[in-house]
């Protein structure tokens, strides 16, 4: 069982399927001899060579187009995007291409792929390296989208990604990349997409994040636990499907509930999340349903005062924990 | 030759009757090839069915009947039943798809196929397998951006790909101009590969251009962007066309169909009563394909959250 960080964890799925499995190929900007902007990738082009391991022309939408055109002649392409800033060109052929593929030939094709971007802010990469994207893809029938927390969660996560027919939008938050480390099960490792995790159980208020705001959460869960008031924290993994199921359970349990994330609160994944609530848990509620987030602004500027203004953290968390707790 | 000439009869005959199929409301659907018949068979002609890549753009019908689409699948499209091909329905009739003829279909027909085109060469060369991929669009999508990524990856990397580019001067809404360079092909010298003009109605001249891409393709000498001259002869068709008025009696000039007759006879390939009875028989094929699509089963409501993902294992 060894300890890994996200990166590595990430690496390794990749290595390990592609060992499996002769049709696994990467493609992406720099993923080849550079082994990527963050690594992801090191090792593997003198491991399976340039042909599985593509550095791409700097052409986002490409590297999705080649992808789902690799994905119906028989390969199964995990696409780097090296920032989901970058992403954007790409909408098209994510939305309108990979996702409908299957839908739009009623079954006679798919394109088995995964997308995978480092996502999200709090390491001054400013405007253009910061994004959080997860609400754009969230949405689109047809792509699931997955946010591991954990070293263990992205390994087995991105393995079963990387086996799932459909494509799969996978974010990686940049600032776990080296964060955490954790123990990652050896051999056949799978994480099924769906399910959500209960990473901290409690009874007065419930807790939902992805990402990097897991932690966040977790850390604001551990300053009330020592006030007692216990808050139970759900990391959901996959936002698309979401598992409505484990949020539901946990909101009739404690009867309160926040949504914490870093992309912008208009039209983010928490109005989702709530509105499920809302909608199948309001006679269960005992006060409204809170969302942090980041503020309705670019996300998110460079300079640190305004980038930390912008950033949810765990103080900001716990108030609003607090003041919820005692509504 | 003749069965092609047939394929290309076929295909005016289907296109003829959905069209008068829409003038009197009993379909939404509209087809618009006519004119552009020649360069597709002879690109069908050439490449081997089940075996080579199409992905083709909103004008192919003459193609995809040639690499196997039979002509009662395009009435199942354009009347939206569940027996369709392409979609079961879903996508209203313009491109179409089928995995067993290796059609890829397409969403708008406006460029973005052509990356996908791209990454299918590319797992054919990296998987070494003999197969050449031809992605078809007409002028106005050689505008967009795909375009551009798609050409440039696929010179990168040498890829088996036949880019045909269909003139289509009245295409409906877009400029008649989409570059400020006075001929397409010049494009091909910037991306490194080879690239020729052919006159798309001269179903010769257009397999003698294809017959060297292909072969090219084959070889590994990369990608050929092939530009071909066709008039629109839909534009015939349709009330409120683009096409001046003045300009459409000149068109029938260039029509393929008259100009592959007219050698075939040259050759005695075909007599007066043969090109009769194909023309008879493919309006009658036409006609018999509108009433098996007719009667066939529409999709059910709630088959519609079908196919939205696939079962595990799948991959």
């Amino acid at each position: 069982m060894p300890e890994m960080r996200m990166i590595e964890a990430v690496r390794a799925a990749m290595a390990e399927e592609m060992e499996r499995d002769s049709r696994v190929l990467v493609l992406g900007e720099d993923v080849g001899p550079k082994g990527g902007v963050f690594g992801a990738t090191d090792g593997l082009y003198a491991r399976f060579g340039e042909a599985r391991v593509l550095d791409t022309p700097l052409a986002e939408s490409a590297i999705i187009g080649v992808a789902i055109g690799a994905a119906l002649n028989g390969l199964i392409p995990i696409a780097e995007i090296q920032f989901a800033d970058f992403i954007h060109p790409a909408f098209d052929q994510i939305v309108s291409e990979a996702a409908r593929t299957r839908y739009r030939s009623n079954g006679d094709w798919s394109v088995p792929m995964v997308i995978r971007a480092p996502f999200g802010g709090g390491v001054h990469g400013g405007l253009y390296h910061s994004q959080s994207i997860e609400a754009f893809y969230a949405h689109v029938p047809g792509l699931k989208v997955v946010v591991p927390s954990l070293p263990s969660d992205a390994h087995g996560l991105l393995k079963s990604a990387i086996r799932d027919p459909d494509p799969v939008l996978f974010l990686e938050h940049k600032k776990i990349y080296r964060m955490v480390t954790e123990e990652v099960p050896a051999g056949e490792h799978l994480v099924p997409i769906g399910p959500a995790a209960v990473r901290r159980p409690g009874t007065r208020l419930s807790c939902f994040a992805w990402g990097l705001m897991t932690h966040y959460c977790l850390e604001a869960a551990g300053q009330l636990g020592a006030e007692g008031i216990a808050v139970e924290v759900v990391d959901l993994r996959t936002l698309a499907p979401l598992d409505r199921d484990t949020v539901l359970d946990s909101v009739r349990r404690t009867g309160k509930a926040m949504v914490v994330h870093e992309d912008n609160l208009t039209g983010g994944f928490g109005a989702e999340v709530s509105a499920i609530i809302s909608e199948h848990a309001f006679d269960d509620l005992d006060g409204p349903v809170v969302r942090v987030a980041g503020p309705d602004i670019p996300a998110m500027p460079f300079n640190s005062p305004q980038e930390d203004f912008f950033m949810p953290n765990p103080q900001k968390i716990a108030d609003a924990m607090r003041k919820l707790a005692a509504y | 030759m003749l069965a092609l000439y047939h394929t290309m009869v076929m295909a005016r005959a289907l296109e003829r009757r959905v069209w008068w199929l829409n003038r009197t409301r009993q379909s939404e659907a509209t087809l618009r090839g006519a004119g552009s018949e020649a360069v597709q068979v002879a690109a069908a002609a050439i490449l081997r069915p089940g075996t080579d890549w199409v992905v083709p753009g909103h004008r192919d019908l003459a193609l995809c009947l040639a690499m196997g689409l039979s002509p009662l699948d395009v009435m199942l499209a354009v009347f939206g039943r569940s027996g369709d091909p392409t979609s079961g329905g879903r996508l209203a009739p313009a491109g179409f798809s089928s995995r067993r003829a290796r059609i890829v279909g397409t969403s708008t027909g406006s460029g973005a196929h052509v990356v996908h085109a791209a990454g299918i060469a590319y797992a054919s060369k990296v998987q070494g397998l003999d197969e050449v991929t031809l992605v078809s669009v007409g002028r106005p999508a050689t505008s967009a951006g795909d375009w551009h990524e798609g050409l440039n990856f696929a010179a990168v990397h040498r890829l088996p790909l036949i880019c045909l580019v269909v003139n289509d001067a009245a295409y409906g809404g877009a400029p008649l101009e989409q570059s400020g360079a006075d001929l397409l092909v010049r494009s091909a010298y910037g991306y490194g590969v080879a690239g020729e003009i052919v006159d798309g109605a001269d179903f010769n001249d257009a397999f003698k251009a294809l017959t060297g891409a292909v072969t090219r393709a084959r070889s590994g000498g990369g990608p050929t962007l092939l530009h071909a001259r066709v008039s629109d002869l839909s534009a015939i068709n349709p009330p409120g066309s683009r096409t001046p008025r003045e300009q459409l009696g000149a068109l029938g000039d260039n029509d393929p169909i008259a100009l592959m007759r007219r050698d075939l006879q040259s050759l005695l390939l075909l007599d007066e009563i043969t090109d009769d009875r194909i023309q008879r028989d493919c309006a009658s094929v036409a006609e018999a394909a509108v009433g098996q699509a007719r009667s066939s089963a529409s999709p059910k409501p709630a088959a519609a959250l079908d196919n939205v993902f696939g079962e595990l294992g799948d991959a």
